[in-house]
């Protein structure tokens, strides 16, 4: 059940009619030595921490250490229970909770890092919404976040998803492309459509520089977090009405990293290019750093 | 690497590399000092220097110093539970240049009573790297109990620190020899599987070449 690339790993998929999520389960329980029990166990672990990541944030009064973030996930919270929002509850939701489990982050909050502490908001976002919104079990979550995780482990060995490294294409873009292949599945799609969803998502993230104001990971952060999640509903949307990805996934990673590798390294997490060089941005540094 | 180094770790925000491997980096220290220290001063250099405010790296060290997890929810109080505990902590920061971005120092009293330095470098999604003992060049990832010999390079040093390992029936996961010069000072880093007690680092210590050994229990 081993797989180097998306290529692979379909492959698999089509061979022993698996979904992408039992193919991972399996990998993962034989390389971990483990049963598969324990691997669903330890991943359902981690999709309570995300839950309850997105209760804490949801919290009024919470501030970052610096003041540049917090509270905001209350604000939209409170509009979309008022029905007072644009895009409707689910979306409403869906925003919210994204950057409420951003926002905690910032706060010195518990997260489960998916892929990094950075983009820690976006697969909780997804599944957590969804599943109150359509009712999905536990076990039928924690399968679509084992298949997004398939998805970010291709994804980090074949090219990276570290800001450092790729700029917020891979970070956030990773994220938002893992859990558009979670919510294919989720709602029945087959392993080539969920690789389709993460290939639209992870386009439509290419050439997203990092820039983290402050070289603190909350501004822009935490609304790429939310964003990043409307991209990954926005692709899994598109393809479960039947539209493919012209470009196939392996080729899209491929092309991340590539551009990832053209990034001036002012535009990968060094806070030297981007909006962390604004006027703004620079007088904010100079008022938190200004607190050593 | 397995699905969970991508869903995970679970840690305290809002820095993988500023927070919760600053955490692991405190709390190898103490394991490596054999204790909590009561007093230490930290040094940070380079984006740690600029950013520590910000990411809660002061909070993260004091925690790790402590014995925290970088996932326990208290490293947001850290620095009132040392005060409150009586313990002294003093944070400096340096602009000299270090060879990681990400570099921390700290200096301490170890279980004994003597100043260890130790510098750890935090390496992105909390991995670590502890690179230096006290003058001591190594690599510790803070994963596995580590022995450390300080010994004078020769024929058959290896096969006789294996032995020992061998008789007392503990497996080597990595191992590593740095040698500074041909029949000079030699560092051997063992990571082992299994705890290392007390009879087993008086075996190795008395060791006719070994000049000075730590055992670190980390797990
Ligand atoms: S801007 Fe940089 S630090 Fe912020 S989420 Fe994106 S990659 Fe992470």
């Amino acid at each position: 059940m081993k797989y180097k690339n998306i290529d692979q790993l379909l492959e698999l998929c089509q061979k022993h009619n698996l979904s992408i999520s039992d193919v991972a389960l399996q990998d993962t329980a034989n390389s971990m030595e483990i049963s598969t029990d324990e691997v669903y166990e330890k991943m359902l672990q981690n999709y309570l921490i995300m839950k309850d990541s997105i209760k804490e944030g949801l919290k009024k009064d919470l501030k970052s250490v610096s003041g540049l973030t917090g509270g905001g996930a209350f604000k939209l919270k409170t509009l979309v229970d008022n029905k007072k929002n644009i895009s409707g509850s689910l979306m409403g939701e869906i925003i919210y909770s994204a950057l409420s489990t951003a926002e905690y982050n910032a706060c010195m909050g518990r997260i489960v890092a998916s892929p990094t502490a950075g983009s820690c908001g976006i697969l909780p976002a997804c599944l957590a919404t969804l599943q109150n919104h359509y009712k999905f079990d536990d076990k039928k979550v924690v399968m679509a976040l084992i298949n997004a995780s398939a998805i970010g482990k291709i994804i980090s060995t074949n090219a990276t998803v570290s800001g450092a490294e790729g700029g917020c294409q891979a970070e956030c873009g990773s994220a938002s492309a893992m859990i558009a292949s979670g919510i294919i599945e989720l709602f029945d799609g087959t392993p080539k459509m969920c690789t389709d969803a993460a290939a639209q998502a992870l386009k439509s993230h290419l050439g997203l520089v990092c820039d983290p104001v402050a070289g603190l990971v909350e501004e822009p952060c935490v609304i790429r977090n939310a964003s990043s999640a409307t991209i990954a509903i926005t692709s899994a949307e598109i393809t479960l009405a039947g539209i493919e990805s012209l470009i196939p996934l392996d080729e899209v990673i491929e092309a991340m990293f590539r551009v990832g590798n053209q990034m001036a390294p002012e535009l990968k997490e060094t806070a030297l290019g981007g909006i962390a060089i604004c006027k703004t941005a620079k007088e904010l540094e100079k008022k938190i750093l200004g607190c050593n | 690497m397995n699905i969970f180094d991508v869903i995970g770790p679970v840690m305290i925000g809002p820095s993988s590399s500023h927070t919760a491997g600053v955490v692991k980096i405190g709390n190898t220290c103490s394991k490596i000092l054999g204790c909590k220290p009561k007093i230490a001063t930290i040094t940070f250099y380079g984006s740690f220097a600029e950013t520590y405010v910000g990411h809660g790296s002061d909070k993260a060290i004091i925690a790790g110093l402590l014995g925290y997890t970088p996932f326990d929810t208290r490293i947001k109080t850290s620095i009132d539970d040392a005060n409150n505990l009586g313990y002294n902590f003093k944070i400096e920061t340096s602009n000299r240049k270090t060879r990681h971005p990400n570099t921390v120092k700290v200096v301490a009293n170890d279980a004994n009573g003597s100043q260890m330095t130790i510098i750890g470098e935090s390496l992105g999604g909390g991995a670590i790297s502890i690179c230096k003992i006290n003058d001591m060049k190594v690599s510790l990832n803070g994963d596995y109990n580590t022995i450390i010999l300080k010994y004078i390079d020769k024929p058959g040093t290896v096969k006789d620190v294996s032995a020992i390992l061998y008789d007392f029936n503990i497996n080597i996961a990595t191992m590593k020899v740095i040698r500074i010069s041909k029949g000079g000072e030699a560092i051997m880093l063992l990571e082992v599987d299994s705890s290392i007690d007390d009879v087993l680092a008086k075996t190795i210590s008395s060791l006719p070449f070994v000049d000075d050994a730590k055992f670190i229990n980390l797990i």
